[in-house]
Formats: C-alpha cells, sequence, structure tokens
C-alpha cells in the first residue's frame, strides 16, 4: 500500500483510538459519581480472579451451551487481535512479518483455527438468540450490530488471506480455510491486479470493521469487555452473607440508604456498566418466574440507562461539574439528583426481590444485586417509612416485641413449656447457647424443630442452654427489610446479652440467624468472631455424629429431597454437610430437584418474604411443584423459614398428586434416626 | 389549636393469656419479660390528632401520659411521629388506679396545657375499661363525642366521624371538646422514620405536677381464673373408625 494509504489508514486508526478512548474516559468519569469504597485488598486473591473467572470463564461455563459459545468467541478474539497486528502490518508494507510470531506457520494454522472457532461460536450464538429464542435474551439492535460485526470480521478476514494467498500462493501455508477460499478464488481466473485490488478491498473492509467494533464497545453491551476484567477484579471477596455494609448513624446529614445513583458506590456503578443482558440472573429469579414485578436482569439495566443519561447530561466533565455542585449545595433538577425510586426503580420491585442471591451467585461478571436493592430499601425504610402492606406490622411488631410475628399466640417458651427443658433458661455454665430464633420458638409448625434439635442435644449429652423470654430478634428481618436502625439496636441488645451470659458457643437452626452472627455481627463487634463460636445446627449435628456421640441406628426408608436454604447455601456455601448426613442415613434415598445447590430455588420467605402478600404465582407453591417433580417422598430442609413457606406449598400442592410429601427438618429426621449412647 | 392526646403504656395485649402471671403477694401484673407498649387505641387517637394538625395551620399535638418515668416511652414514640410536645404527669402505682382518678390527673393537666381538644383511645389495652375519656369530658365540663374515628377541619368548627353499629354518623361541634377515638383503617399510626426517631430520643419531656383526687372505687382483689380443659383426641384411622371409638369412650364415661 503506498504512502496515501498508509496515511488514511493512520488517521482512521487514530481517530478510532479517540473515540474509544473519549468514550472509556466518559465512562470512567461516571464511575466518578459514586461513593469511596475499598476493593483493593487482598491483591493476590484479586488477581486469581482474573485468571479463574475472566481467562478461565468459570462462571460462564456454568451453562453448557451459552458457556461454550462464549469460550469460542471470547479466546478465538484474544487468538485473533494478536493475529490483528500481523495482518494490519501485511497489508501496509507487503511482506510485513510480526517479530517473533509472524515467522512460524503454525501462526498462520491458529489464525485460521480460532478464527472458525470464532464463527462456530457466532453462529451457535444467533442460532440462540434468534432460533431458540429463550425468555432471557432481547432480539434488540446491540446484539444483531454486534453479532453482524463479529461475523464481518471473520469473514472479510477469510476472504482477504485467502485473496493474498491466491496472489501470492508461497505465503499460504497449512491455513486450511485460508487455502480453501483462496482454491476458489484462484480458479476465477482473475489477474494478479485484481487479486491485489481484492485484497485491499477486503484488507479495508476488515479493517473498518475491526475499528467499527471498537468504537462501538463502549456504547453498547460489549463494555463488558473493557469492564468484565475490572469488575472482576474488585469483585467482592466476602460470602454473599457479608456484603452488606453497615450504616454510620453518627453522621445525622447523611442520607440513609440510597435515594439517587450516586448514592451507590463506585463498585456498584461499575456493576451497572458491565452487564451485558444475559440474563441468566433472570432465569434464576424466583420473583422474576412467579410473574412478580420484578426482574434481576431489568432492575439492573434501568439503572445503568439511568447511570448513562447522567452521564450523558454532564458530559464532558461530570465529576468537576459534579463536585461544583456539591460545593453550592443545590438541588439544581438534573437527572444525577433525582430519585431512583419512581423512575428507574418501581418500589414493587424492589420489595419484591426476596434476597435468595440466585441472581448473584449465577452472574457471570460478578454483579452485586441484592446489595443494590438492600440498599434502596434502606432508603424507602429509614427515610420514607413506606413498607408494603404485611411489613408495617412486622417491623412495628420488631420495634415493640423484639420478634416480627404481630398475634402470635405463643411465647418464646412455648416450645418447651411442661418438659424436661424447664431449666434451660436457669443454669449457668453450659457448654452452648442454643439460639432458637423467632420462628421455632413461636410458629406451630417450627416449633418442633426446636422441640427434635433439643432432643438431639441432649441425647448427645450436651450441656446446652436458652435464653428463654429474653431472647431477641437475631435483626435479619429488619436488616433485610432495610431497617438498618433497628436491625443495630437489636444486634447491640444481643451482643450484651451475650457478655452478660457468658457465651461462647452459639447454636442456632435458622440460617438467618446463623448468617447475622457468622457474618454480619462481626461488622457491628470486631471481636465478635474471636469471642464466639457460631454453628448452625446442621454443622453441629455432624459434629456430634463424627465425635460418635450421636448414633444412626435405624433405617429411614423414604426417598428425600433436600431443599437448600438460600442463607446457608449460597450465603454460606453449605451443601455438603446436610446432604453427607442424609446419605449416612440407612435406607434412605437421596434425590436432587433440578434447581439444586447454587442454583437452589428460594421458597419465597426469605428478604422479609414470609410478611408480604405476593403479586403473581406464589414462590413456595412453584417450589412445591419442583418437589412432587423430582419424586420425593420427603421433603428435607434445615431452616424454619423455608419450613413455614413449604410446609404451606406442599399442602395446596398436594391435591392431585398420587403421593403425599411430608416434610422434615433434619433435625427431626435424625431425631427419628438416632440413639442414645449410654 | 392545641390537641392534647393522652397514651397510656401498658402489658404487652400479645402476652399469650397462658403467660399472664401476678406480682407476688400484690394486685399487680409481673412485668419481668413482658414488653411495655402503647395501648393500640390511643395509638389511633395519636394518629387522629397528627392528621388534624397536618389540615389546621398553626395547630399543635401534645402527648400527655400519667405514670412513672419508664411510661416516656410512649411519649418518645410519640415525640418519634412527630408529636410537638410531651408531657408526663407523674405518678406510681399506675395499675391499681381507677378511670375516675386518671381522668382527674388528665383534666389538671388540660387546663394547665390549655388544651382546645383532648383526644383519647376508646379504652386502655390491657384493663379495657373505657371510663376515662368520658370521665374526662365530665370533669372539664366539656362535651364528649364517643368512637371517633377521625375529625377534619370545618367551616364552623370541627367534624367528627363517628361509628355506628352499622355504618357511620358525622357530629359537627366547636372546641373545646373530648374525643374518645376507636380504630379504623384510616387512623393506623405512621410508622416513625428514623431521623426523626433519634432526634425524638433528645427532645425534653415535659412534667405537669397534678394531685390525685381519690377515688371512690378501689381494687379489692385480683385474681387469674383457673381453667380446666380435659381434652382428649379419640385415635382412628378415618371417619367411621373414629366415631366408634367416641361411641365406645362416650360409653364409658356414661354420657350416653
Amino acid at each position: 500500500m503506498g504512502l496515501p494509504g498508509i496515511i488514511v489508514f493512520i488517521i482512521i486508526l487514530a481517530g478510532a483510538i479517540g473515540l474509544f478512548a473519549m468514550a472509556i474516559r466518559q465512562r470512567y468519569l461516571i464511575l466518578r459519581l459514586g461513593q469511596p469504597e475499598n476493593r483493593f485488598d487482598q491483591i493476590g486473591e484479586r488477581v486469581k480472579s482474573l485468571f479463574v473467572y475472566v481467562l478461565g470463564q468459570k462462571k460462564v461455563l456454568d451453562e453448557a451451551y451459552p458457556g461454550l459459545l462464549h469460550v469460542l468467541i471470547f479466546w478465538g478474539f484474544l487468538v485473533l487481535a494478536l493475529g490483528e497486528l500481523q495482518f494490519f502490518g501485511e497489508g501496509l508494507y507487503p511482506g510485513f512479518v510480526l517479530p517473533l510470531l509472524g515467522h512460524y506457520p503454525a501462526f498462520y494454522l491458529i489464525q485460521d483455527l480460532f478464527a472458525v472457532l470464532v464463527l462456530a461460536g457466532v453462529l451457535m450464538a444467533a442460532w440462540r438468540r434468534y432460533v431458540v429464542k429463550p425468555d432471557r435474551l432481547e432480539r434488540n439492535l446491540d446484539a444483531a450490530i454486534i453479532l453482524s460485526l463479529i461475523t464481518g470480521v471473520v469473514l472479510t478476514l477469510f476472504i482477504a488471506n485467502g485473496l493474498r494467498a491466491a496472489a501470492h500462493p508461497a505465503a499460504s501455508a497449512a491455513a486450511p480455510v485460508t487455502a480453501v477460499v483462496s482454491y476458489f478464488l484462484g480458479k476465477q481466473g482473475w489477474s494478479l491486479a485484481t487479486l491485489n485490488l481484492l485484497y485491499y478491498i477486503f484488507w479495508w473492509a476488515h479493517v473498518l470493521i475491526i475499528l467499527a467494533f471498537l468504537v462501538f464497545i463502549p456504547y453498547s453491551k460489549h463494555m463488558h469487555l473493557i469492564a468484565c476484567p475490572f469488575n472482576t477484579f474488585f469483585r467482592s471477596l466476602n460470602p454473599m452473607g457479608k456484603m452488606l455494609q453497615p450504616l454510620d448513624f453518627e453522621d445525622e446529614q447523611a442520607t440513609l440508604g440510597v435515594r439517587k445513583i450516586t448514592d451507590f458506590s463506585w463498585k456498584h456503578l461499575l456493576d451497572l456498566l458491565t452487564c451485558t443482558q444475559c440474563g441468566r440472573c433472570q432465569d434464576n429469579c424466583p420473583a422474576y418466574l412467579s410473574n412478580a414485578p420484578l426482574s434481576s436482569k431489568r432492575f439492573i439495566n434501568n439503572m445503568k440507562e439511568h447511570l448513562l443519561e447522567c452521564g450523558k447530561e454532564s458530559s464532558p466533565g461530570i465529576a468537576h461539574a459534579y463536585a461544583e455542585q456539591n460545593e453550592s449545595g443545590g438541588e439544581t433538577g438534573r437527572l444525577v439528583e433525582s430519585s431512583l425510586i419512581g423512575s428507574a426503580v418501581a418500589e414493587e420491585e424492589l420489595w419484591s426481590c426476596k434476597t435468595c442471591g440466585a441472581c448473584q451467585y449465577i452472574c457471570p461478571v460478578m454483579i452485586e444485586h441484592v446489595p443494590k436493592n438492600i440498599n434502596l430499601r434502606r432508603y424507602l425504610a429509614m427515610e420514607e417509612a413506606s413498607y408494603p402492606s404485611g411489613v408495617d406490622n412486622a417491623i412495628r411488631c420488631l420495634e415493640d416485641r423484639g420478634h416480627p410475628y404481630k398475634g402470635t399466640m405463643a411465647s418464646r417458651s412455648s416450645w418447651f413449656r411442661g418438659s424436661w427443658a424447664e431449666d434451660l433458661v436457669k443454669e449457668n455454665n453450659k457448654e452452648i447457647l442454643f439460639w432458637v430464633g423467632c420462628t421455632a420458638a413461636l410458629d406451630d409448625r417450627s416449633m418442633k424443630i426446636a422441640q427434635a434439635f433439643a432432643a438431639l442435644l441432649k441425647r448427645s449429652g450436651v450441656r446446652f442452654g436458652i435464653l428463654g423470654e429474653k431472647e431477641n430478634c437475631c435483626g435479619d428481618p429488619a436488616r433485610r427489610l432495610g431497617n438498618e436502625f433497628l436491625y443495630d439496636g437489636l444486634v447491640r441488645d444481643n451482643i450484651n446479652l451475650f457478655k452478660k451470659h457468658k457465651v461462647k458457643t452459639i447454636v442456632t437452626t435458622c440460617p438467618h440467624c446463623y448468617n447475622a452472627f457468622k457474618n454480619e455481627y462481626p461488622q457491628t463487634d470486631s471481636a465478635f468472631s474471636k469471642n464466639y463460636e457460631i454453628y448452625h445446627h446442621t454443622e453441629y449435628l455432624a459434629k456430634l455424629l463424627e465425635e460418635k456421640k450421636l448414633v444412626i441406628a435405624s433405617a429411614f426408608t423414604e426417598t428425600v429431597t433436600y431443599h437448600d436454604p438460600c442463607y446457608l447455601g449460597r450465603y454460606n456455601d453449605i451443601f455438603d454437610i446436610p446432604r453427607k448426613i442424609l446419605q449416612n442415613i440407612s435406607g434412605l434415598k437421596l434425590i436432587e430437584m433440578q434447581r439444586n445447590r447454587g442454583r437452589s430455588f428460594c421458597c419465597g420467605g426469605g428478604g422479609g418474604g414470609a410478611w408480604m402478600e405476593e403479586e403473581g404465582t406464589r414462590v413456595n407453591h412453584m417450589r412445591a411443584e419442583q418437589v412432587f417433580a423430582a419424586g420425593a417422598e420427603v421433603l428435607c430442609t434445615a431452616c424454619p423459614f423455608c419450613m413455614t413457606m413449604m410446609n404451606d406449598g406442599i399442602k395446596v400442592k398436594q391435591a392431585g398428586q398420587d403421593k403425599a410429601v411430608r416434610i422434615y427438618d433434619l433435625a427431626e429426621i435424625l431425631e427419628t434416626v438416632t440413639q442414645k449412647i449410654s | 389549636m392545641q390537641i392534647m392526646v393522652c397514651l397510656k403504656q401498658i402489658l404487652d395485649p400479645e402476652l399469650p393469656p397462658r403467660d399472664f402471671r401476678l406480682e407476688k403477694g400484690e394486685m399487680t401484673p409481673a412485668a419481668e419479660g413482658v414488653p411495655l407498649v402503647m395501648s393500640s387505641f390511643d395509638q389511633n387517637a395519636l394518629e387522629v390528632g397528627l392528621q388534624l394538625r397536618e389540615k389546621m395551620a398553626g395547630a399543635t399535638v401534645t402527648a400527655v401520659t400519667v405514670g412513672p418515668e419508664g411510661a416516656e416511652d410512649v411519649l418518645r414514640k410519640a415525640l418519634a411521629v412527630k408529636a410537638d410536645r410531651a408531657v408526663r404527669v407523674p405518678l406510681e402505682q399506675d395499675s391499681k388506679l381507677s378511670g375516675g382518678i386518671v381522668a382527674g390527673l388528665l383534666a389538671g393537666a388540660a387546663r394547665e396545657l390549655g388544651a382546645d381538644l383532648v383526644l383519647c383511645g376508646r379504652q386502655a389495652g390491657d384493663w379495657d375499661g373505657g371510663q376515662v375519656g368520658l370521665i374526662l369530658a365530665e370533669e372539664l365540663g366539656w362535651p364528649g363525642a364517643n368512637l371517633v374515628t377521625g375529625i377534619e377541619p370545618g367551616s364552623g368548627g370541627l367534624v367528627l366521624k363517628c361509628e355506628l353499629d352499622e355504618g357511620y354518623e358525622v357530629l359537627e361541634g366547636n372546641a373545646p371538646l373530648v374525643a374518645v377515638v376507636t380504630n379504623h383503617e384510616t387512623n393506623v399510626l405512621r410508622i416513625a422514620k428514623v431521623k426523626d426517631t433519634m432526634a425524638a430520643m433528645r427532645k425534653k419531656v415535659e412534667q405537669i405536677n397534678v394531685a390525685p383526687q381519690g377515688g371512690r372505687l378501689e381494687l379489692a382483689s385480683l385474681e387469674i381464673p383457673v381453667k380446666e380443659v380435659n381434652c382428649e383426641i379419640i385415635p382412628g384411622e378415618d371417619g367411621v373408625e373414629k366415631a366408634d371409638n367416641l361411641f365406645k369412650r362416650l360409653l364409658e364415661l356414661k354420657v350416653l
């Protein structure tokens, strides 16, 4: 290519890079609108995440077909990107060879091969989006442009390389697709000049498509190409149960929770920019699947659109303009100052979330959906005192009585009244505190969980105590419902209670209490993890079985399926312990529901769901249908909320089924099959 | 307009009956481990007062309680939902007080405060006496409206909506008056905003001392009724077997 061609190329290249850089800078300035948050700890772990989740595509591969097609395109493009340097060079200087790589014949073979893989990936993607049409994918212009551009990149590469090979047969070694293309083009009987001209036309087409793609990236869902490595690097390294940040109530001027987009931290804004609209979250969202007014995907994308609009409004000097405005302190009526709630996000959406965490467990680009929701709920709950009906009573009751069950006819001593456990509250010097939790203490069905677990402790010879009427709510419902102030008060009261009673070890049957003690109390009292050993009863029972303090003595000949409580499984990674216990019971056949472990389906009771009226289909009814579909005789769970919700769900869905399903907590099953060790 | 709302702190009425105990040797319920709450009809009265204030420029709401220092918790709650002032009439041994004595104390406070409108719940959630409001009207020599669910400012004074067995009646009147409030979906007490709750903790609770006038009726004894329930579950796989077993059992008991 002559000098004019090179000059034109350089101008276009510089223009494209300039446009790309401007757009990226603008996105960066948008992030600066967010609040500070430290995500620079544990650098080693963060770098490792890049290898595992970006290069290794671990989460992407959770789903076979979309995972495979993504890996083909992703790895194909990584390799092609290197090849592009050689390709650009060849067009500009005939005979150009990329240092180190360009000499090897294998280079062309690999480029050829990976281009085929990209094409295969694109065809798989197009088939899925336009023929299979899964609900979670949109057929919008964005997707069409991206798929066309990628196809264009690969096709022009093959044709240009083919033409070049036809013109200079010596250069086409060991590149099968190029060779085939070159063979057919060579048969046309074109002159060398025609072949060269056509080569330049396709070379330019290829270059322009690549550069168009580059410029298009920041404006499209393909922004994830840039943002995902950063979002993965800055991902939360905490368990899901520790992702909510506590609030500072000393600062009376601060807004409690999130009202406007800039109340979020920069990492939450980066989340929004990273979303690639794959819809995996939505596919696993119990609210969406039950036709409640929430789709986790829409939730993120509506806020993303709002954020980008805010960016446009203030462009180009967003951060500067915002700082100026802060100094003047005035409301300007600008979008960046407007409330998210009621515009980008509807109140009903926020309250439809069960905080089950399926969305973020599954998200391949590490978006943290649930903390965003809770932060918005915090604003509604604390600044507006606005709750959905049913929840207001639970909150009032928590304030007045330290439990959320308004109208209960039980007290915290109902479950052990008149039995052997009367002295539990009196004696000191106990090995463990059995923290019963509001649901197991006050709900008729769940009381049996407390009774079974207490019987197992007694059978094992463990000296345990309970707090009886002095026990409070752990605070989890208040926190999930956005009332961090109420949560904070309950936590401080409970920590004082533990200190007063010289508690060392706390065991609870409720995964919500467990998560609060394990992950959230240490946010309030930094010595909490050091001072107290926390067990969920499934962990403690496993320990008792291992120490042979409990021995399984009789069979349980039933087909059992285990329902993973969200706050035990996804929130705390306890999937295997309860399953192992069940598998060790003779006669028990453990089967899995289609949605299990990390992809388990919520019972509908989390996040305050237990006190809300649901719109659409009830989540517990859907889960009950999944239990029947699995063909289980017994549903086993390990959470009093799941027990209440699933008990109701199974009762309703029992009609018309051939066989009955009974529901037990793991402790109840163990209570029937273990014996006293003398 | 000065709106005075009378609030009573009571033992949680949601306490299961079987957990109800008396202090040993005393005629007072045992309060240990039992939450103390604002009586529910008083919450309705407070909400009616707050709604009326929102519709009347310059109106203020003063929350008043009679009781020991601990009773100030209900006043803090009232401040948290933005009552303008909180006043306690100090008095110990609250639970033995008859309605007449309490009404006398509240009347003293109303005079001291220069109240134009006094709102009371229709009955306290603990003893369900239902006397204070109307005796208070009598003490003050003001008209008293009963079973009020809401009050609006009208052209000539106040418009009170009152509940009837079926339907409602509307009363018109001028302050001063006493309105005895009952519950309705329109007067559920609002939830306090967190910052208002925090501010309420720092606000001052005033005291007004009123000398109690001797009541003519006094509590002489207090006992928890003993109920014996003998419940027997008749076994049986199905209705036929259960009916059969029931028949046999009734024969055994010589009922049949």
